[in-house]
């Protein structure tokens, strides 16, 4: 069988600042379901996946890269014409661009409320063109103004958006918390002071001058109380949203402020009295079959919300009902619209749930990506119109780039199962408020890694998750491997958290050396990570699925490798486990040769990769335990034994750690170094600590500020690790 | 996704700048930096808003910044040099001496440098099509130089090149080297809106470029990108950007 160019090679480096780019010029399909990977990744998969390993590089860099124009604009140009025809699955993106390149396209879709919504695109749509157009956003207008009409009740008249604080009751004070990072409504021109009372559970806010504003009641993983100084930390704030959720109620959250156009001010009781009318409207309209209906993502079930109708607020929940109601009236003669009134209430819905984190930058809420202690609520008539305008614009570039495309949908039987995410249940929900949508085909697909790929003959090229792969390693092997097939390589997309993986048909493999396996492994991951070397500010959690990408290929290739004499199956999970830690292993080495520095201690090395990869991530959900414990297999770490790393995976800095003994742990020594600096004592920061410990711990220092300056971040634990590196070049001089 | 504090500007440039490799300085920029040094030889410019903002765009783009430069640019530079500091001031034993002869403390920024060659970027086949159209989309903005393209990348390989072909292949360098382009030229920024290179236009307000001696520096981003206002003000004294 004639090899193809992706299987030997992918300009990581390239596609990787491409869908970058595509995204910071507003990617069209970003806004539609099913449409999962950028088109730039899209193309640049099909592109390779089409090309035969002799196509020259140069010739292929122009539509990977191109020089002028929105990358979604690009095409592929001309290419041999076989295959006729390909079988995309999942991804409306790379069967549009499958189609682009001129091939008679069938698109599987696992889902039929996204199957429905890929006929409605790459049928009526690019068919009939602006006159379907016309026609949308006619509809879309129309419910939009009847919306207008009937919410006005619920929201003020220039009201832009509004600050939503979840909150969290005090177990030694009774005081409702509000759950704040940060103080800031608007960075730089306003912040939030917060009113504590002396007797009362509640606080109030006050919108004050940047310089009045005191610090968030969240830092470094643990909620502070500010009445009473009690302490605790988030994962104990999350399992009492668990409980909470158990017993019926969602998290609650203060009303802190409102944005109004030009100008920002508290909450009124005016506006608690919309929220109150709005939240016996929820409850009335809630008793209808309208209501939402869908299981979220795990990790959202793990906060509580258990239930996608569980994403809003009463007010969210109440307007995005009337929204329903108001599309099935207005779409009674255009029922086809009203697929494309489910894609506007999904946008709509990740722009204004709880889950909406309130972006101080523009001082209004950003797209649900994870779970957010400040969201922000936007007024629903508005938000129709803008995303509204969005879609018909996104509509509007696919009719101008996709010009006589032949692609074809059907609605999966089995075969390659696909990822579930957010906006699929979002989607999901909405589809079956709005038309009765029957439901998955197949159960318990939510938890598969594939966002899409595409396949003719015996071949077939995935796209993958690469945090799902990192959490299901064994099953994405047993998956390939079971249904004939192994990964020729695998290439991981920094910033674009997938991994792009060529399968070809297994033979019978021979026997192979452990050594040869490692050295594949430590190999490719060198390969890999070169392309990670100017990597800046971005993307380098995904660098921690490099050893994933380059253990792939053995893993799914070889059967048996022989291991002093004895012949081991390369799929027992200890083998697996072990062949993945080997390219951790040089992973790790490599990581810190790009840091330039050089710790040898395992508890220092895992110290300074993790800061690398993860950073502090105080505002994010750190990386599970399952996702550490291949990095702690390589350094042959006991995570029990490291009183720095968290149960939920968070890794401590100095500021949480109570207990910083022995001080023969490198990282012990350098908490308790910097705890000296901050304490005006930083000549005593490395007394009695051991020579060779000391040495670590110099080290660790200048791991953890050059990890800071490649991620981009400023952490107070930086700033005092720079402090000790000054203090003890003064000593070593003296 | 996001890391620390990412929530503000001077974060979301920096995540946006990150994804460019390297910088295009036309010559307006490069004089207003050599105008601050002229004065105070061998001195770091302490009044100059354009010199601060560059050291900013260093410092954020981190080792992505390299000043991408090529023979003609180079004696653009050198000539607003010997314009500017009259030869005397000349600094020669500068340590990076991209132009040559160039000015102490602008070794900051030129350190680490790349050349191009034009001539070579303007026949690599798989770009012409599109550097053509760019080209054409320069040339209707008023930028003016050859009418014909071919004439362009001849006058490169006869040596031929004048100003108006600097400033045009300032451009070309840019989009097709991934880098951020500074000028304070509208037209090209007007071309950058239209027809989105891969580069990014930062355009200095002109006033500013003229009288480097000013606070803030007013500048805007050719094409929009998400997340970030199309003109920023950057502040030399707080030395921060703000929408």
């Amino acid at each position: 069988m004639t090899g193809h160019k992706i299987d030997s090679w992918f300009p990581i480096t390239l596609v990787s600042d491409e869908c970058e780019r595509e995204r910071g010029l507003g990617s069209p399909v970003g806004v539609l379901p099913g449409f999962r990977s950028p088109l730039a990744l899209a193309r640049a998969v099909v592109l390779l996946s089409l090309s035969t390993e002799d196509a020259e590089r140069e010739a292929l860099l122009p539509a990977l890269q191109p020089v002028i124009g929105e990358p979604w604009r690009t095409s592929i140009g001309a290419l041999g014409e076989e295959p006729e025809e390909v079988r995309v699955f999942g991804d409306g993106s790379v069967a549009l661009e499958a189609a682009r390149a001129g091939r008679r396209v069938r698109l599987v879709a696992p889902d039929p409320a996204i199957a429905r919504f890929f006929e409605e695109v790459f049928g009526r749509l690019l068919e009939e063109g602006e006159e379907a157009l016309e026609e949308l956003a006619g509809f879309l207008r129309q419910v939009g103004r009847v919306l207008r009409r009937r919410l006005s009740d619920l929201y003020g008249g220039g009201e832009r958006a509004y600050l939503w604080i979840k909150r969290v009751r005090c177990p030694q004070c009774g005081l409702l918390i509000p759950l704040m990072e940060h103080r800031w409504i608007v960075k730089g021109s306003c912040a939030l002071r917060v009113e504590v009372p002396e007797g009362g559970d509640e606080v109030e806010f006050e919108v004050v001058e940047p310089e009045e504003a005191g610090p968030g009641t969240l830092r470094a993983g643990r909620v502070t109380c500010p009445r009473c100084r009690e302490s605790w930390g988030l994962e104990r704030v999350r399992r009492s949203f668990l409980l909470r959720a158990a017993r019926g109620g969602p998290a609650g959250a203060y009303l802190a402020a409102v944005v109004e156009d030009g100008s920002v001010r508290s909450a009124t009781d005016p506006d608690l009295d919309r929220v109150e009318r709005a939240r016996e409207l929820a409850r009335e309209l809630g008793r209808s079959r309208l209501l939402p209906c869908e299981d979220p993502p795990g990790w959202l079930r793990r906060w509580g919300v258990w239930d996608v109708s569980w994403m809003f607020n009463s007010r969210q929940l109440a307007a995005l009902l009337e929204a329903v109601t108001v599309t099935l009236n207005v779409g009674e003669s255009l029922e086809w619209c009203r697929v494309w009134a489910a894609a506007v209430l999904t946008e709509l819905s990740l722009r204004n749930s709880v889950l909406s984190r309130w972006d101080p930058a523009v001082g209004e809420p950003g797209r649900a990506e994870g779970w957010a202690w400040e969201y922000g609520e936007l007024p629903v008539p508005r938000a129709w119109e803008k995303v509204s305008s969005e879609i018909l614009r996104a509509c509007r570039e696919l009719i101008e780039v996709a010009e006589g495309v032949e692609v074809e949908v059907e609605v999966a039987d089995g075969g390659w199962g696909v990822a579930r995410d957010l906006p699929d249940a979002l989607f999901r929900a909405w589809s079956g408020a709005l038309l009765n949508a029957p439901v998955w085909g197949t159960e318990g697909r939510g938890g598969s890694s594939i966002l899409g790929g595409l396949s003719w003959g015996g071949r077939s090229f995935l796209v993958l998750r690469s945090d799902r792969v990192a959490e299901r390693w064994m099953e994405v092997v047993g998956e390939i491997v079971g249904r004939g097939l192994r990964a020729a390589s695998a290439w991981p997309v920094f910033g674009e958290n997938v991994l792009v993986v060529p399968l070809v048909e297994r033979e019978s493999p021979e026997e192979v050396d452990w050594e040869d396996v490692v050295s594949e492994v430590r190999d490719a991951v060198r390969r890999l990570l070169d392309a990670a070397r100017d990597l800046e500010g971005r993307g380098w959690e995904s660098v921690g699925v490099v050893p994933y990408a380059a253990a792939l290929p053995p893993c799914t290739g070889l059967d048996v490798v022989k291991r002093g004499g004895d012949s081991l199956s390369i799929r027992q999970p200890e083998v697996l486990s072990e062949v993945l830690a080997e390219g951790w292993r040089e992973l790790v080495t490599a990581v810190l040769e790009l840091l330039n520095v050089g710790v040898s201690d395992p508890r220092a090395r895992f110290y300074a990769v993790y800061r690398l990869l993860w950073g502090y991530r105080e505002s994010c959900d750190p990386p599970s335990r399952r996702r550490l414990e291949p990095l702690l297999r390589a350094l042959k770490l006991d995570p029990d034994e490291l009183p720095y790393l968290s149960a939920d995976g968070r890794l401590e800095s100095y500021r949480e750690r109570r207990e910083l003994r022995p001080r023969e742990d490198p990282v012990n020594a350098f908490h308790a170094a910097l705890l000296a600096v901050r304490e005006g004592a930083p000549e005593s920061a490395l007394e009695g600590v051991p020579e060779n410990v000391r040495k670590e711990v110099l080290e660790l220092a200048r791991a953890v500020i050059r990890a800071a300056r490649r991620c981009g971040e400023n952490h107070p634990e930086v700033e005092l690790a720079r402090r000790l590196l000054g203090v003890s070049v003064g000593v070593a001089g003296r | 996704m996001s890391r620390g504090d990412e929530s503000d500007v001077p974060a979301r440039l920096r995540e946006r700048l990150c994804s460019f490799r390297g910088v295009v300085l036309d010559a307006d920029v490069f004089a207003a930096l050599v105008g601050a040094f002229s004065d105070d030889l061998c001195e770091a410019p302490t009044d100059n808003v354009v010199y601060a903002f560059l050291l900013e765009l260093r410092r954020l783009m981190g080792e992505r910044f390299v000043l991408y430069s090529y023979e003609e640019l180079q004696a653009k530079y050198a000539e607003i040099v010997r314009e500017l500091a009259d030869e005397r001031v000349v600094c020669d034993d500068c340590p990076a001496s991209p132009v040559s002869p160039t000015v102490r403390g602008l070794c900051h920024l030129f350190r680490s440098h790349k050349e191009v060659r034009v001539p070579r970027l303007l026949s690599r086949s798989g770009l012409l099509e599109q550097l053509e159209r760019l080209y054409r989309e320069l040339l209707r903005a008023g930028c003016t130089c050859p009418p014909e393209f071919r004439d362009f990348k001849h006058d490169f390989v006869e040596g031929r090149a004048g100003d108006e072909h600097v400033h045009v292949a300032n451009v070309l360098v840019a989009a097709v080297k991934r880098a951020v382009l500074v000028t304070s030229d509208r037209r090209i920024k007007d071309v950058c809106d239209r027809l989105k290179p891969g580069c990014l236009c930062i355009r200095l307000d002109r006033e500013c470029v003229r009288d480097p001696t000013q606070e803030e520096l007013r500048l805007e981003l050719a094409p929009e990108l998400g997340g970030l206002p199309s003109e920023l003000r950057y502040r030399r004294v707080a030395g921060g950007f703000a929408p």
